[in-house]
């Protein structure tokens, strides 16, 4: 079986996630959970607040559609089923909006 | 002996929503508690706008030798011994507006619907209804020994905001602007 | 007086102009039952008042003033105020909201609603004092800037608490981009539609209110409790917090990462930002966090500028006053507030006038306009000082082009010819908002079906990036409502409940921002449907359902695509411009050549007619539509006008 090499991204985050996570960017190691999926778990592993998880997650446990990831600098909508299988590569840069605006 | 206590304005000036917003919900829900119905000119607290982009919201310092009592011919601004603060006996109040100049923080006025002067009456005792309705939170009903401790902080925070930082966090709260004076000129 | 039982006054105001005349009428269920307030009122009235026949500076146009149902109330967010006229710049229904302390003193003074008709002879101002109303001189206001006007009819009453609605040096020139401004240049803006020329036509100068009487609540503690669950909502909706932390001016990144920023007059998706970043405006200008009347959400930003050309300059502005900016081609922060405070103390909308301004740009780099021209401006995308220059001309009608780029955009691009008209972008005559809507239909059907032209507050064109598959089946009968760039179907009925549920919103004076933008549908629902039932409920003491209130929403669009229908409006006005299906969006980035498709337009548009009940194909209102809704004296007046579908 092959060694799965360690995978390390680099994440930006606005607001609202900057926030409640304190800082602006962070620096991932996906230990072969190469997908969007595995970023927002190692998200969540390293930011275990109620507030960061809130913004990400509705009342029904449900991660909020409207949250778009950015792989360098193409969007993948994390609202549609296939955006968290979304792989990612070592060093690319993933930033996390929400992906909405008002006016 | 219960201390007596006031609203003070509270602010974090090194956040910026510690700063009056300027909403008025305060003005407003304080007309409500007292009257049943929505009216900025019958609020005991007042955020005036300094035309400048910042408001602040002034209401009754509470002062233990009042200067509207002490006005009042007619003997109606009286002590009350629960709250250990002065309120207007609107029976005895005749509206002459004696009390109005007098105050040097111009925070009894005359409420226009019934003609008589009203002050900040701390909402009887129970939870302030401008405390609770601060979005920003900028409002606390403190007696002196908490107000003493709050300008403490705030003197210490302020102090320490010197032109070599960029920004800090007190208390770990968010960061500050970068340049105090930016807000204050 | 006997304090009020709930949050209506019970009187309206009328005053005519012309003959002087001052009166008071009875407000009561002829307007609340279907119409409830603001937006509902003043499109009714409108449509009841103002016939085609009446042009849009002519005496017999009404100027509308029409607070929200519930402002002046402790509801949260209550702050806004619908003034409405016929509009000079498309001919058809006009409005604009602001979210400023005017309609609640207003409401003070005794009164739910306030007509003005007819022209003054002489420049005159209102002023509400309670009971007391009167028409005054105002010589000595006129040629005041919006914030002098202001301050000065608070001098003169001796009262820092005094409300007013004015007008500046643009609205005096009957410029048809100028706007009615709210308590001065900074508070709030109907900037839209050219309201401040028909209120300049009129030669009205200012309406100076002042009312010390109680605003009821039928209900207070079902507001409060209605008010507690706002605030969890709003505490759980991760839309919010950027709201209140960095303002408007934080839809940047939405451009941004989408690369649809509109950028010189509407041609570059991609374009330099990084001088108009959010964390710039809040670091090095952001005076605080402010706030409209009553709202906790806290978006509103005043920013100042301390050094530079501009050291000094302070100014209210939003979002869009950014992302005009960037339609003529600027990337400073400090330029664009002090465009804002141009605007503002002119008197000027700046989304027409940065439209126009940039249609002018556009003219000049391709050669169609010369310095000879522009009088010596060298008017280029992103060159600040001809930028200020000529906006400062428009306010002024300075000098024939000038003078010419005041008519709006469409008008201007008729006037200079030589093919200038596909640069012109505008729907219907009213300058486009927001962002560029290439590569995403839906948004792109939503400009194109405002009933007060090009404009994205009259739904929530974002609504399609925030439905799940599963709730687009739900709601609209089709998973594919929710994909951005992909299928059709459920779109067009998407696109109208969006439009039926802002409307709610303008009815009742809520902010969008604060009720009618979400991360999730069903924080959307919750807040701009029954939180806003609720809130209304406990305020006027009606017991209205969830599926009343967008009814009211939906026979408000109606009333409004009635009148246009019977301006004259068909189909074709359900348009964008050609640029945008096109030519191909320019700059590269996430949007790069993208184009509106047009025959998913229009398939979109046919399923949002049929949804609205409207005639298949043509779009005209229809009678079962429209007597579904209790419109039927409009129905019968369309049809009297051969105006009515079949």
């Amino acid at each position: 079986m092959a060694r799965s090499e360690p995978i390390q991204v680099e994440v930006r985050l606005l607001p609202p996630l900057n926030d409640t996570a304190g800082r602006d960017r962070v620096r991932l190691n996906l230990q072969g959970r190469a997908t969007l999926a595995g970023v927002i778990e190692a998200l969540l592993e390293r930011f275990d607040a109620p507030g960061f998880r809130r913004h990400l997650y509705d009342t029904e446990g449900r991660l909020i559609p409207a949250w778009c990831a950015f792989i360098n600098e193409r969007p993948v909508r994390l609202g549609r089923r296939e955006g968290l299988s979304e792989p990612v590569k070592d060093a690319d840069e993933i930033t996390f909006l929400l992906n909405l605006a008002g006016g | 002996m219960a201390k007596r206590k006031r609203i003070v304005y509270t602010n974090r000036p090194w956040e910026a929503t510690g700063i009056c917003s300027g909403c008025k919900l305060c003005e407003l829900y304080c007309s409500l508690h007292h009257n049943g119905a929505f009216n900025p000119r019958r609020a005991r607290i007042r955020v005036v706008e300094l035309g400048t982009g910042i408001d602040v919201p002034v209401t009754c310092q509470q002062c233990q030798d009042p200067a509207c009592r002490a006005a009042c011919r007619f003997e109606a601004i009286e002590f009350d011994d629960r709250l250990k603060i002065v309120v207007v006996n609107q029976d005895k109040c005749t509206g002459c507006q004696d009390c109005v100049g007098a105050c040097p923080y111009g925070i009894i006025t005359i409420d226009p619907i019934s003609h008589k002067a009203i002050k900040c009456d701390l909402c009887g005792g129970a939870e302030p209804a401008c405390v609770a309705i601060c979005p920003s939170h900028v409002l606390a009903a403190l007696d002196d020994a908490a107000a003493g401790e709050y300008n403490r902080r705030r003197f210490a925070a302020l102090l320490a905001f010197d032109d070599e930082a960029e920004r800090y966090r007190p208390g770990g709260e968010e960061p500050t602007f970068k340049k105090l004076e930016k807000r204050s000129s | 007086m006997a304090a009020p039982r709930n949050s209506y006054a019970g009187r309206m105001l009328r005053v005519d102009l012309t003959s002087g005349r001052i009166s008071t009428e009875e407000f009561g269920s002829g307007y609340t039952d279907l119409f409830i307030g603001g937006r509902g009122v003043a499109s009714k009235v409108l449509y009841d008042e103002v016939p085609p026949e009446v042009a849009p500076l002519d005496p017999g146009n009404r100027l509308i003033l029409s607070p929200g149902a519930l402002h002046g109330t402790g509801a949260p967010a209550a702050s806004r105020t619908t003034v409405a006229a016929r509009s000079p710049l498309t001919n058809m229904h006009g409005d604009g909201h602001a979210g400023a302390t005017w309609g609640g003193e207003l409401k003070r003074a005794g009164y739910d609603l306030l007509v003005i008709q007819g022209r003054a002879e002489k420049p005159v101002y209102l002023l509400i004092d309670d009971d007391r109303v009167e028409l005054r001189e105002a010589g000595r206001l006129w040629g005041l800037l919006t914030s002098k006007v202001h301050a000065r009819l608070r001098q003169e009453a001796e009262d820092q608490d005094l409300c007013s609605v004015t007008i500046g040096p643009a609205g005096e020139n009957m410029v048809r981009l100028a706007g009615v401004f709210h308590n001065g240049a900074d508070k709030g803006t109907s900037a839209r539609c050219g309201l401040g020329a028909v209120m300049g036509s009129k030669n009205l100068k200012a309406i100076a209110t002042r009312g010390t009487r109680d605003v009821g609540v039928a209900d207070p503690e079902a507001l409060k409790a209605a008010y507690r669950d706002y605030l969890e909502t709003i505490a759980l909706d991760p839309y919010v917090p950027p709201a209140t932390r960095y303002g408007t001016c934080r839809f940047m990144m939405h451009r941004v990462k989408f690369g649809i920023h509109g950028a010189e007059n509407w041609r570059y998706g991609a374009y330099d930002w990084q001088g108009l970043d959010p964390e710039v405006f809040r670091s090095d200008y952001q005076i605080k966090a402010g706030a409209c009347v009553a709202c906790p959400v806290r978006c509103r930003r005043d920013y100042r500028v301390t050094s530079g050309p501009f050291a000094g300059t302070r100014a209210k502005l939003e979002w869009e006053t950014i992302a005009r900016s960037m339609t003529c081609g600027v990337k400073e922060a400090d330029a664009v507030i002090a465009w804002s405070n141009l605007c503002n103390h002119l008197g000027l909308d700046i989304e027409g006038t940065g439209d126009t301004v940039a249609f002018a740009m556009e003219c000049f780099e391709r050669g169609i306009l010369t310095e000879k021209d522009t009088d010596g401006l060298e008017l280029r995308f992103g060159n600040v000082p001809a930028w200020l220059e000529l906006t400062r001309r428009i306010a002024l009608r300075e000098g024939d082009l000038a003078n010419v780029l005041a008519e709006g955009v469409k008008r201007a691009a008729a006037e200079i010819g030589q093919g200038s008209e596909r640069f012109a972008i505008h729907v219907k005559g009213g300058e486009m908002t927001a962002g560029d809507p290439r590569g995403m239909p839906v948004r792109a059907v939503s400009y194109a079906t405002s009933t007060r032209g090009g404009d994205h507050l009259r739904s929530n064109p974002y609504i399609e990036e925030i439905m799940t598959p599963e709730e687009a089946l739900e709601w609209w009968g089709s998973e594919e409502a929710a994909d951005i760039a992909h299928g059709l179907k459920g779109k067009g009925r998407m696109l109208k409940f969006s439009e039926d549920l802002v409307t709610i919103g303008d009815i009742l004076g809520l902010c969008k921002f604060a009720f009618y933008r979400s991360a999730t549908f069903p924080y959307l629902y919750r807040k701009g449907v029954h939180l806003a039932t609720r809130l209304y409920n406990a305020c006027s003491g009606r017991s209205l359902s969830e599926k009343d209130m967008l009814l009211a929403g939906e026979r408000a669009w109606n009333v409004e695509k009635a009148y246009n229908t019977r301006c004259g409006a068909t189909r074709a006005d359900d348009v964008i411009p050609a640029r945008f299906f096109e030519e191909p969006l320019l700059g590269g980035g996430p949007s790069g050549g993208a184009v509106v498709e047009r025959d998913k337009f229009e398939k979109i548009l046919d399923e949002y007619y049929q949804d609205r009940r409207f005639e298949p194909g043509t779009g005209l209102p229809t009678r079962a539509g429209l007597e579904r809704l209790g419109l039927n004296d409009i129905a019968a007046d369309l049809a009297g006008r051969e105006r009515l579908g079949g």
